[in-house]
């Protein structure tokens, strides 16, 4: 009977572990288009982050306006003809790490993982993939990932003679730093 | 021939003039415009939560004053103060990023704080709770 009881508080102890999910309502996402003429920056500082270690699984929601750029002038056009974004006004990426096991949020550690999922923008879903490095410690996950897309891809059409002022390819930078989601 | 290339010059001077405006235009903020609405942080919450297509049309871009109970106010990593309110219980709140320079609200959480923002729209999200989002915002006063 003993046995049993131990047995059972080990799998309910089990199951507690692997139900906690990390999350943020804060994390930034910066977009950098480095063209030949111009350097275009732009960070959003308010997307809600979703991680399950045990799952594995990544959620990113963010809404297009809530990137704030350097320039006013910038940040319209970035809003009105590229992102359209009273049309599409939400951005979001949907994914998990490859390896799940690679992060282990009970051991304080760096740890690398690859995290794979789809990337929806303007209206297209494409699939994205890359390297992040997750940070555990002090009741923390801290993440942080790079990688590059085609604005093209997700069919942002950047005209002929602006191709000098914005690039095709947007490089994408996402740091949080998660905290346990009690429920 | 002189005055056409005058009126050309002068044109061009326009044009350059229109330009320059332009680029350096500043940010639209809240501080300089009057609310289009004012309400409880709750009542905007639950009017997003009901019907999150009308509501972001009817005030989307718009400048929004809201009251509330603070739950926090820091700086974000890009030095931008973010003030969250309270809207309905902890889990759902109101999120204004305070314009460009603003500093940290004093207050201590639970505090009642009114605040104004141009609202960006909703975040729906059955587990961490839904957030209405609003930016170029500042603090409008702070009753007790």
């Amino acid at each position: 009977m003993k046995k049993i009881l131990f047995f059972g508080i080990l799998v309910a102890t089990t199951i507690n572990i692997q139900a906690q999910k990390f999350f943020t309502k804060d994390g930034t996402i910066r977009f950098f288009s480095n063209a030949k003429l111009e350097k275009i920056e732009a960070t959003n500082n308010k997307a809600s982050i979703v991680y399950d270690p045990a799952s594995g699984a990544l959620e990113i929601a963010t809404l297009v306006k809530g990137f704030i750029f350097e320039n006013a002038f910038m940040g319209e056009h970035f809003n009105e003809t590229y992102m359209e974004s009273d049309k599409f006004p939400k951005a979001n990426f949907k994914g998990k790490l490859e390896n799940p096991s690679a992060v282990n949020v009970a051991v304080a550690g760096t740890y690398k993982a690859k995290v794979v999922g789809d990337l929806t923008m303007h209206g297209v879903t494409k699939p994205v993939s890359t390297d992040a490095t997750f940070v555990v410690g002090g009741g923390k996950i801290d993440t942080d990932a790079k990688f590059s897309i085609k604005a093209s891809d997700f069919d942002v059409k950047i005209p002929g003679d602006k191709s000098d002022n914005i690039s095709n390819v947007i490089e994408i930078t996402t740091k949080s730093s998660l905290t346990e989601l009690k429920k | 021939m002189k005055k056409i290339l005058l009126l050309l010059l002068f044109v061009a001077a326009i044009a350059a003039g229109i330009g320059y405006y332009l680029w350096n235009k500043p940010h639209r903020t809240a501080a300089d415009e009057k609310p289009f609405v004012t309400l409880t942080s709750s009542a905007l919450l639950t009017e997003f939560a009901t019907n999150e297509s009308a509501t972001t049309e009817k005030y989307r871009d718009k400048v929004i004053q809201i009251s509330g109970a603070l739950i926090k106010a820091a700086a974000d990593s890009s030095g931008n103060v973010q003030v969250v309110l309270e809207a309905g219980d902890e889990m759902n709140t109101v999120s204004v990023t305070l314009m460009n320079g603003a500093t940290v609200p004093t207050e201590t959480p639970g505090t009642m704080i009114e605040v104004k923002g141009i609202c960006n729209g909703f975040l729906p999200d059955d587990l961490l709770g839904s957030e209405v989002l609003l930016n170029q915002g500042v603090v409008v006063n702070q009753t007790k």
